[in-house]
């Protein structure tokens, strides 16, 4: 467990998910990473039924944490709980209620180069894709700003010399401390959150 | 060859010699015993007591001075007879073949065989590595045969006369000097302690000293697992980063160097390589200091110079 980048991979016009993750693929494979199986990232929104405008709470699973679940809130805390959590959350069905159409999910690819883990995932929800989501993990160091320039120098690698280099704010926030998942999944949950809005251009990678 | 065997040719006779001078030695002593047994015998002819003793006593100092010169015979050949070399250089094992009852067994033979193969071995040894010593690669600066000697001579004494105080205060000494290093003695087993390094906010390094020589080193992620589920410090396992596995070997690498090269006071290596081991503080900031990038292969510049310890990728090495 490292740290981890989760960014968007912006689709460019004319091309469609599928032949723009295989170019994406290909640049990773060049670099010397091995794939080494698949992944998945599941969300699944609830919202406080008698609550005006509450807060809405993410319930996310990942392949890389079989046995814990994270649960995280708009904007707010999150905890990491295990994998009873989601019947937890059914018995309060009379609070916590999950909303329409907020199941939302990426999954893909892993590959390893030396001590990274890279994630090239489908971010889809229901039946339509919504774009492509890039997760690069540094494991052996645990504290961002240590590490922020060897991920973004692995990053310029296949994103062009012209890629913002600035820290997100979710990890910017903690980069001095001990690197936890559960600010990956914050990072999931961002990235989710802005795909759900139609209009929304990834701004981080520039091609 | 030829030597050996008319050198045992010549003590074969000699033995012979002295075997029949002992029996004649033998016969003497005996006649010597017997003359006193009968003692003193009247004369037939003449009647007079004073001239039978003076008989007698001639005749025992006739006996006894046959016994001296048998004597004086066998002395000689026992001194003329020469030590075979091997016998000497068996030492105890010489004593075998002095046993009758091992004659079945042929163990003497073979050890004596045993003994002249070593022999043979050692000597080839010898011209073996007087011809490497003079047809050698000059590939560090120091030449091997030098290394070698050093070794030699430096290692040893560090083991002995060490006592545990003073092992104590050199260590508190050492932890105090280097900023960015935390120690934390975990066990300590007799001579043996185990020391929890902490190099900045990159790794973990497990060190294991004997007084005051390190024995082994491992280098770990700041959040792997150093002990077992029952307590026990993991001494064993590698490290699951890459990067930390190639710096496990130059740590181990640097202590052989460090060792070997600035062994005239003990706890000198220690502090060179406490000192090496700093110059790992930025391993994720700084980037290498030969091609200025951080990644090669996705590792960062995991390499030291053991002089001058800048970053530096594995295949930057000057
Ligand atoms: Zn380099």
């Amino acid at each position: 467990m490292g740290v981890a980048y989760v960014s968007p991979w912006k689709v460019p016009a004319g091309q469609n998910v599928q032949q723009n993750i295989e170019e994406l693929h290909n640049s990773i494979e060049q670099l010397g990473a091995i794939k080494t199986g698949l992944f998945t990232v599941e969300c699944e929104s609830y919202h406080a039924v008698n609550v005006a405008n509450s807060k809405t709470l993410h319930l996310i699973h990942s392949t890389e944490y079989p046995a814990s679940r994270f649960a995280c809130f708009e904007d707010g805390p999150s905890i990491v709980s295990d994998v009873m959590l989601p019947s937890f959350l059914s018995k309060l069905r009379s609070v916590w209620q999950p909303r329409k159409g907020g199941r939302i999910e990426s999954k893909g690819h892993r590959y390893e180069l030396g001590d990274f883990v890279l994630k090239t995932g489908i971010i889809s929800m229901g039946p339509s894709t919504k774009g492509i989501s890039l997760e690069v993990e540094y494991t052996p160091c645990v504290y961002p700003c240590d590490c922020w320039g060897i991920i973004t120098e692995l990053l310029k690698g296949f994103v062009g010399e012209n890629m913002a280099t600035n820290m997100p704010t979710l990890i910017l926030e903690k980069s001095k401390e001990i690197y936890t998942p559960d600010i990956t999944m914050q990072q999931y949950v961002e990235l989710f959150s802005n795909m759900r809005k139609s209009n929304y251009t990834p701004i981080v990678c520039v091609k | 060859m030829a030597d050996t065997i008319n050198q045992a040719k010549l003590t074969i006779s000699c033995i012979a010699q002295a075997i029949t001078s002992t029996q004649q030695l033998r016969s003497t002593v005996t006649n010597v015993f017997n003359l006193l047994c009968e003692g003193v015998k009247p004369d037939e002819d003449h009647d007079g007591r004073g001239r039978d003793r003076k008989k007698f006593l001639q005749k025992f100092q006739e006996h006894l001075q046959a016994v001296n010169k048998d004597y004086n015979e066998v002395e000689k050949y026992c001194n003329s007879m020469i030590p075979t070399p091997e016998l000497q250089v068996l030492g105890p094992l010489s004593h075998l073949s002095l046993d009758s009852n091992t004659d079945k067994k042929n163990t003497f033979r073979d050890a004596v065989q045993t003994y002249e193969w070593n022999q043979r071995m050692h000597e080839y040894a010898q011209i073996a590595s007087s011809i490497l010593l003079s047809h050698q690669l000059k590939r560090s600066q120091s030449s091997g045969g030098a290394i070698l000697a050093k070794r030699r001579r430096a290692l040893p004494p560090k083991f002995q006369n060490m006592s545990s105080q003073h092992v104590e205060n050199t260590l508190q000494l050492l932890a105090r000097q280097p900023a960015d290093l935390t120690f934390k003695l975990i066990k300590t087993l007799g001579d043996t302690r185990i020391l929890q390094v902490t190099v900045g906010r990159v790794f973990t390094v497990i060190l294991m000293l004997r007084n005051l020589l390190m024995e082994k080193v491992l280098v770990k992620g700041l959040d792997e697992e150093l002990y077992y589920e029952n307590g026990t410090i993991d001494l064993f396992s590698e490290s699951q980063f890459e990067c930390m596995r190639r710096i496990t070997d130059h740590a181990m690498t640097a202590v052989l160097q460090y060792s070997t090269t600035h062994a005239t006071q003990p706890e000198i290596p220690l502090k060179y390589f406490l000192l090496w081991l700093q110059s790992y503080k930025n391993l994720f900031i700084d980037p290498c200091s030969i091609c200025g990038k951080h990644l090669d292969g996705g590792l960062p510049p995991v390499w030291r110079d053991f002089r001058n310890p800048v970053a530096c990728h594995d295949t930057c090495r000057p």
